[in-house]
């Protein structure tokens, strides 16, 4: 595994034996991630910037994209990263294909909750803002959106939903679901399962007046792990 | 390992990776920078085979009181329902309308369907992760 701190990334075994220093402190290394071929390593320079090194650390890494940030891997090793969002300038979802090939997937992503591809690598699930996002604590009201990385064509899933994971088979999202209470001023969450075609969207939690941050698919797809963190949360 | 037909999760709880809940402290305030690198750390530790998982069923520690701010704006709420899980602690409450809330903070983990709800731990988890070999 990877991990980074102090500005620096080490690989180390999940014994902790054989540790490696990638990058020596200084280089501002935060989110390290592998690419799914084991030989690169994806990372968020602080100061901004998403950098590509080669796991041995024999060669300098490689600036992918100035500013950005959020980065994921496809299953089969395209690389997808936020731009962030500027004066005037709205942020984008890009994609950098096999050959280096840099291409904007989709314009208005927001970077909170990284993209999520499905365990395909043909569709990418992402939040964007939407037209009345309100800043909460640390929420926002969001729209999931689906990307296909191939083809560019998107659609939305989803209106007041965040933290989007796809089940093993890739036919279903968990999300959480965000609906404002009037009167009282209050965020709703529940966690929702929907088809990746918007279809059969149903309820399996309510998380009341606790924050649901997040969901995780059992391997088998029969149950999901939801984190609940104390919070009311007011909305502005 | 808990018991959810033969599936085990591992939690990290305030940046640690679990081996057992019960042996870490905890805490009742997190920061949102916290919060988002832990969401970064919950991909992390799919990748780490050194996983631990949570004693389920072995879960023996009690559900510690909610340190969680109670809803004071609602006038009229239902009449409630506490359910337990199959363990006998807490992990919703239902509502007169049928609905399931979660009682408090922590961990859960629910059936596709919504039906089967457990708080497989009851501390402020950063990240958490299935382990790959996991049924369920």
């Amino acid at each position: 595994m990877t991990h980074a701190y102090g500005g620096s990334l080490h690989i180390v075994n999940a014994d902790g034996s054989g540790a490696t220093t990638v990058r020596a402190a200084g280089d501002g290394v935060l989110t390290p991630d592998w690419s799914p071929d084991g030989r690169r390593i994806a990372f968020h320079r602080s100061g901004g910037g998403i950098y590509v090194v080669d796991v041995d650390g024999r060669s300098p890494a490689t600036l992918v994209e100035p500013g950005a940030y959020g980065q994921t891997w496809t299953t089969d090793g395209r690389l997808v990263v936020i731009t962030p969002e500027l004066v005037g300038v709205q942020s984008s979802l890009l994609i950098f294909d096999h050959d280096g090939t840099r291409r904007v997937l989709a314009r208005g992503a927001r970077g909170e909750v990284q993209p999520t591809p499905s365990p395909n690598g043909r569709l990418v699930a992402y939040i964007s803002w939407s037209p009345d996002s309100r800043r909460l604590a640390f929420f926002s009201y969001g729209e999931i959106w689906i990307v296909d990385v191939v083809g560019g064509s998107s659609r939305q899933l989803i209106p007041g939903a965040d933290y989007p994971t796809w089940s093993p088979d890739g036919r279903r999202l968990a999300v959480v679901d965000e609906q404002e209470t009037r009167p009282g001023g209050r965020l709703q969450m529940s966690v929702q399962i929907v088809g990746a075609d918007g279809s059969d969207r149903h309820t399996v939690l309510h998380s009341g007046d606790f924050v649901a941050l997040g969901t995780a698919w059992s391997p088998a797809a029969r149950h999901i792990a939801v984190k609940i963190v104390t919070g009311v949360l007011p909305v502005f | 390992m808990l018991a959810l037909d033969g599936a085990a999760v591992v939690a990290r709880i305030n940046g640690q990776t679990a081996p057992q809940v019960s042996g870490f402290a905890r805490s009742a305030s997190i920061g949102a920078a916290e919060l988002a690198e832990e969401e970064r750390a919950s991909a992390a530790a799919a990748d780490d085979d050194a996983r631990s998982t949570i004693s389920g069923g072995g879960v023996t520690q009690p559900a510690p009181p909610s340190t969680a701010p109670r809803p004071t704006t609602p006038t009229t709420q239902p009449p409630a329902m506490t359910s337990t899980t199959s363990t006998g602690r807490p992990a919703t409450t239902t509502t007169a309308s049928g609905r399931q809330t979660v009682d408090g903070v922590g961990l859960y983990v629910v059936s596709e369907d919504g039906t089967d709800v457990r708080r497989v731990s009851s501390e402020i988890v950063g990240g958490f992760s299935w382990s790959r070999t996991a049924g369920g």
